[in-house]
Formats: C-alpha cells, sequence, structure tokens
C-alpha cells in the first residue's frame, strides 16, 4: 500500500507561492530564480523521500518496494524538460519566457488608442525624469528649450465608457521647473496596469537623462548631458552621448551603444561591463557581446555570452565564464590585456608591428601559435603554455580552464564580423 | 529484512538527489549535465551492487 507522501502538496504549495509573488511583485526576477535555482527541487524531493522511508520503516509501516514510482518518474522528467526549458530560455535565448504579456493575460477587452500631447518650458540643460510606465519611448535631444512629448496611450477596457473612464483617469503629467523636469503616468484608482503607451519626447540638446523603465523598447539618441537607464526593456538604443551613460536592468531584446563620449556602464544580470568610452558601437543580444572602437580601460565580466572586441585603446580584462572571447586590440602600442575564460576557445590577433609579452595558459586544451620565433609552447598533459615576447611591450595574459587558444598576427583565422567601422581598415 | 526493503525503495529517491546535484552544478559551476550524465550510471550501478549483496546473503 502507498504511504501519503509529503512532497506532492509541497509542490503545489510552492507554485501556489510562485504564481502569487508573481503578481503581488512584478518586479521580481522570478524567473531568473526558476531557472537557476529549479534542480534544488529533484534534491529536497529526494531527501524528503528518504526520510519518509526511514520513518515508515522505523515505525513498521509497510514500506514501498520503490522509493519513487512510475507516476513520479514521468514527473520528474517533466521537471526537468521545464526546467532546461526555462534555462536555457533565460540564458540563451532569453526572450520568449519574458515576452510572453503575463500581465495582459488576466486583462480581457478592447484596446482604444488616445493622442498624448504635453509640454513644458525647459533651461539649455534640464535633467529629466522619466518615470516607470509601459510602452515604447523615444527620447531626443534636438535645439529647443521645452520638453515636449507626443504620441499615444492605449487603455485597456470593456467597452468604450470603460475606456473614457481610465482616460479620463490617466494621464501623462510633465511637472517641475525649468532646471529638473519628470514625466510620469498618472494612474487613477483601477486603471492600474491597463495603459500603455508609445511616446516620443524631444528634450533640449543639453539636457541629462534618467529612465526607469518597465517593458517596451527604449530609444535615446543626441543628448550632451548623462544618461542613466534602470529596470526593465526589450530593445535599448543609446547613441550620441556627450555624457556618462549606465545602464542597468533586464533586457529580453538587442542592445546598442553608440558613440559615448564618456564613460559607459552596463551591467545586467549575466554581464558587467565599463569602459571609458565608446568612439565606435557596442552591440549586446542574448548570446553574443561585440564591442568594436573602444576606449578603455575596458572591463568586462559575463556568464556566457561569445565575446568579441575589436579596436580598443588601453588595458582590458575580461573574466569569462563560458563562451568564446575574440579579441582584436586593432592599435600600437598595446596595452595590458588580461583575459580569463572558464569554459571556451580565445582567439587574439595581434597587429602586425606591436611590441608585448605573452603569457597563455589553457589547463585543458590546444594552443596554435601563429607568432612564430621567440614564442614556445610547453606541454603538461593537457596543459599547455605559451609564453615569449616581441620588443619590449605590456604584458598580454591569457588563462583558460578548458577550451583552445590561438594567437595570430594580422589579420584573424577566422573573420570577426562584417562591421564597417574605420578604424578597421587601418590596422589591415 | 527490514533494511533490505529499506536499501530497495530509497534506490529511487537517491538517483533523484543525483540527478538534482548535477543540473544544480550545470547551473552554478557550468559544469554541462551532458558531460556529467555519466555519474547518473556510477550511481545506478553502485545502488545494483548494493542491492545484489543484500540479496547475495542468506
Amino acid at each position: 500500500m502507498r504511504r501519503a507522501s509529503l512532497f506532492a502538496p509541497l509542490l503545489l504549495i510552492a507554485l501556489g507561492a510562485l504564481f502569487l509573488a508573481r503578481n503581488l511583485y512584478p518586479d521580481l526576477p522570478l524567473t531568473d530564480y526558476v531557472a537557476r535555482y529549479w534542480p534544488y527541487i529533484l534534491i529536497l524531493w529526494g531527501v524528503l523521500r528518504i526520510a519518509e522511508i526511514l520513518y515508515w520503516a522505523s515505525s513498521s509501516k509497510p514500506i514501498p518496494a520503490h522509493g519513487v514510482s512510475g507516476g513520479e518518474w514521468f514527473l520528474v522528467v517533466f521537471l526537468c524538460l521545464i526546467g532546461i526549458g526555462v534555462h536555457a530560455a533565460h540564458y540563451t535565448a532569453r526572450g520568449w519566457f519574458e515576452r510572453i504579456p503575463w500581465a495582459s493575460v488576466q486583462v480581457i477587452g478592447e484596446r482604444f488608442d488616445y493622442p498624448v500631447n504635453a509640454e513644458k518650458a525647459a533651461s539649455k540643460a534640464p535633467h529629466i525624469v522619466i518615470e516607470d510606465f509601459r510602452g515604447d519611448l523615444q527620447i531626443t535631444g534636438s535645439d529647443t528649450d521645452a520638453v515636449k512629448v507626443t504620441g499615444r496611450k492605449s487603455v485597456r477596457a470593456m467597452d468604450q465608457d470603460g475606456a473614457e473612464n481610465a482616460d479620463k483617469n490617466s494621464g501623462f503629467e510633465v511637472t517641475g521647473d525649468p532646471g529638473q523636469i519628470t514625466v510620469r503616468l498618472h494612474e487613477g484608482s483601477g486603471v492600474s496596469g491597463r495603459i500603455s503607451s508609445s511616446l516620443e519626447v524631444t528634450v533640449p540638446k543639453g539636457a541629462s537623462v534618467e529612465a526607469k523603465r518597465r517593458d517596451g523598447d527604449l530609444h535615446i539618441s543626441n543628448v550632451e548631458g548623462n544618461v542613466t537607464v534602470s529596470g526593465r526593456a526589450a530593445d535599448l538604443d543609446v547613441r550620441d552621448v556627450g555624457g556618462a551613460v549606465s545602464v542597468e536592468g533586464t533586457y529580453t531584446g538587442d542592445i546598442l551603444l553608440k558613440n559615448v563620449a564618456k564613460s559607459l556602464r552596463f551591467k545586467s544580470q549575466r554581464t558587467d561591463f565599463t569602459t571609458a568610452g565608446v568612439p565606435g558601437e557596442i552591440h549586446i543580444d542574448p548570446s553574443d557581446f561585440n564591442a568594436d572602437g573602444l576606449t578603455g580601460p575596458v572591463r568586462l565580466s559575463s556568464r556566457s555570452r561569445d565575446v568579441h572586441v575589436q579596436n580598443f585603446r588601453n588595458a582590458l580584462e575580461v573574466d569569462l565564464e563560458r563562451g568564446d572571447l575574440d579579441l582584436q586590440p586593432g592599435q600600437v602600442p598595446l596595452s595590458r590585456i588580461q583575459a580569463t575564460v572558464r569554459s571556451g576557445d580565445v582567439r587574439l590577433a595581434l597587429p602586425e608591428s606591436a611590441a608585448f609579452s605573452l603569457k597563455a595558459t589553457t589547463r585543458n586544451g590546444d594552443i596554435s601559435n601563429g607568432l612564430g620565433a621567440g614564442f614556445k609552447v610547453d606541454s603538461e598533459g593537457r596543459r599547455h603554455t605559451l609564453q615569449g615576447s616581441s620588443g619590449a611591450g605590456p604584458e598580454i595574459s591569457l588563462e583558460l580552464e578548458r577550451g583552445d587558444i590561438f594567437v595570430t598576427r594580422g589579420s584573424p583565422k577566422t573573420p570577426a564580423r562584417e562591421t564597417a567601422h574605420p578604424l578597421e581598415t587601418i590596422n589591415q | 529484512m527490514v533494511n533490505r526493503s529499506v536499501m530497495a525503495a530509497i534506490r529511487g529517491p537517491i538517483v533523484l538527489i543525483t540527478l538534482g546535484v548535477l543540473f544544480a552544478i550545470d547551473n552554478a559551476a557550468g559544469i554541462s549535465f551532458g558531460k556529467t550524465w555519466p555519474v547518473l550510471l556510477i550511481v545506478l550501478g553502485i545502488l545494483h551492487l548494493f542491492r545484489r549483496a543484500g540479496a547475495s546473503q542468506p
């Protein structure tokens, strides 16, 4: 006879708690927790079952012939598939899970659009704060001395009356004094979560921008002050910024950062990146990090992504857990390069005339030495070290746990991404 | 006798725990399950040995 196990009710309670948390605190990165910690459910299940069996045995109750029944194994396989799926969706093809419009699932009804028009006089260099709301947003600097908001607001409602009511109860407020202006969606009672928008905001060129976001695409261009972006968005496009840029949050789509005069900091769940300036551009998508044209010192750490960095000045430090690394400094003289990769291949293409000293080690992998005389490979089992120097130059250090190293001079064997960047032609 | 049936019953949960540990390692340390799955075979083999050892005793 089968004893009633504790696991099934506990799993139900946990699931309920998870969905409840999701509804009450929509900003908690719950899918991240699930993607990261789901295997502990299996461990917990096993431990609980052993405890139960030992308890049944000690109280002389009948013990089932199989600790985990056939039906339960089916559930285990199901759990594994879901867990692997969520994990893969979250870390590699990040996107579809986050893109499911969880909020709108419970909202039925029709969409009604209303135009948005608001304007407020501003100083030459105001600080603009865009507060949390849903939808697409485009912020552009221009020769103007006002903050102008245009676009549309979408209201979800059962009928026209409901929509009118929701429209009346909500609106975009542009408040503050000319030096500090806040754009925010004001939501009256009962309309929360039913309003999204697509806005274009024109700001004075000298403005600094602070955007706290939820969902939708965000484009910021042509401002001379600092840009700070936080929260959650689909695509992010920040270009032609005269100040420093700081980006922190979760992005489900593509990120483009282009032509930033001062320092740039990008921080997401998996990646932490800083550089002193971006004369070129950086493109980040769920699987790749591509940078072409950076002013260092550059520092990048990432959990899992293929990283390509080319045409960078000053020191570079990369710490990569999973993924391939492709480095092409481009310019001479070189600066210090330090890369640690836990699992993945490293390709390094140095300029023909570069002076440097190199030490490259892989604990488990091969080294292809395209540097020629003055460099030699020492082997010790699966561990290989390539060492040597060419002239008097900065130190280059590559350390791999598992993966192959390819070092070449001039253009690399595997062509890097085709990017039309003026710096690229210089080093050919 | 009791021990033997307990032994047989906890085989499933032990495999379950092993599975969980392997996936947890995959997520946390980056050693993929694609590489570590033979551990499951080893654990199954060991459990089988124990069962046979138990069965061969009078």
